[in-house]
């Protein structure tokens, strides 16, 4: 089972380089952030989601 | 209550290509994949130009032999070239790429691997571009990659990171911040779920087994029944009483003797022995 500490150490780990990735995606440096925002609040959200079955 | 740690990369990289196509969708910037790259190539956005410079300037001057700068920009400029041939299509599917040699990193196998995470299939882009597949990036997982590919691979990565790498702290505060936010969201998302699955256990328990568990809980039960009870013979006296009421007023209708002014009417009468109305 994973603990609330994995999430963190995880995004802590790679939220630099998804922050470039959006960024050369959007060339943009608020989208950028606001695209990584969403992807770890939706992280965040499937992430707590119980397992199914 | 959580997923296993190890689909972490995959799933967030998932989310984050879908975020940036949802971004696409949204700001409808139909564009965006085909300029995503140029400013590589001809410097026509002069703003994105200036930051690929100072990305070479840095490098340039990270690199602690000369002949060390010499090869990173030679592999910068294999980059450009090879990225300036690659169609919209295939330049989307090199940066996803990208984001799946993070996944792939991070997950501990590193890129310039016979499963060169950057060169492998990319399964959902790049479908039904198979035929115009021209390019060093494009081809399947099974073909060995060529030095040159893999100098090209390990160049955007190492591009990318350094840059990633060199980011202002206004950014990487603002990350941190996002990240705590997220994790915050996470933890109320959690404690919503479990209360939700109490709640609805605890309400299921009360009807079902608790409720006969004990006398207090028994007599409850009982009072909920009652009421029930009244509840459906009410409703069910109120039906009857309707349909007897409509009952004798249909009666009522049907026997009810012709007015005398009917009679009266000469033209009733002309239809009571014609069989046709007047």
């Amino acid at each position: 089972m994973a603990t609330p500490r994995e999430p963190d150490a995880f995004l802590a780990d790679v939220e630099r380089r998804a922050y470039k990735t959006a960024w050369f995606a959007v060339h943009n440096e608020e989208n950028a952030l606001d695209i990584v925002q969403d992807s770890m609040l939706k992280l965040a959200e499937s992430y707590s989601d119980p397992p199914s079955g | 209550m959580t997923r296993p740690a190890d689909e972490l990369p995959t799933l967030f990289q998932r989310i984050l290509q879908n975020t940036i196509r949802d971004f696409y969708r949204r700001t409808k910037v139909r564009s965006t994949w085909t300029t995503l790259f140029s400013a590589l190539g001809d410097g026509e956005d002069e703003d994105d130009q200036d930051k690929i410079d100072r990305l070479r300037a840095t490098d340039a001057e990270k690199a602690k032999r000369p002949e060390e700068a010499l090869e990173q920009r030679q592999m910068l400029d294999i980059l450009e070239n090879e990225l300036a041939k690659l169609p919209a299509r295939q330049r989307e599917a090199f940066l996803m790429r990208y984001c799946e040699g993070l996944t792939a990193e991070a997950m501990g196998r590193l890129p310039g691997q016979r499963q060169n995470p950057l060169f492998t299939s990319h399964t959902g882009s790049g479908s039904g571009s198979e035929s115009k597949r021209n390019t060093a990036i494009t081809h399947e997982t099974d073909r060995p990659t060529s030095p040159q590919e893999d100098l090209l691979a390990k160049a955007m990565v190492s591009a990318l990171d350094q840059s990633a790498g060199a980011l202002p702290s206004s950014i990487t505060a603002r990350l941190a911040q996002m990240r705590e936010q997220a994790l915050a969201h996470q933890k109320q998302w959690q404690s919503a779920i479990q209360l939700a699955g109490q709640s609805t256990h605890r309400a299921m328990g009360s009807l079902f087994s608790d409720s006969f568990g004990s006398a207090t809980d028994w007599r409850r039960w009982a009072a909920s029944a009652g009421i029930l009870l009244l509840t459906g013979a009410f409703m069910f006296w109120q039906a009857q009483t309707q349909i007897e009421d409509l009952a004798s007023e249909n009666s009522a209708l049907l026997s009810e003797a012709l007015p005398p002014n009917a009679l009266i009417d000469k033209g009733f009468k002309i239809w009571l022995f014609s069989g046709t109305p007047a």
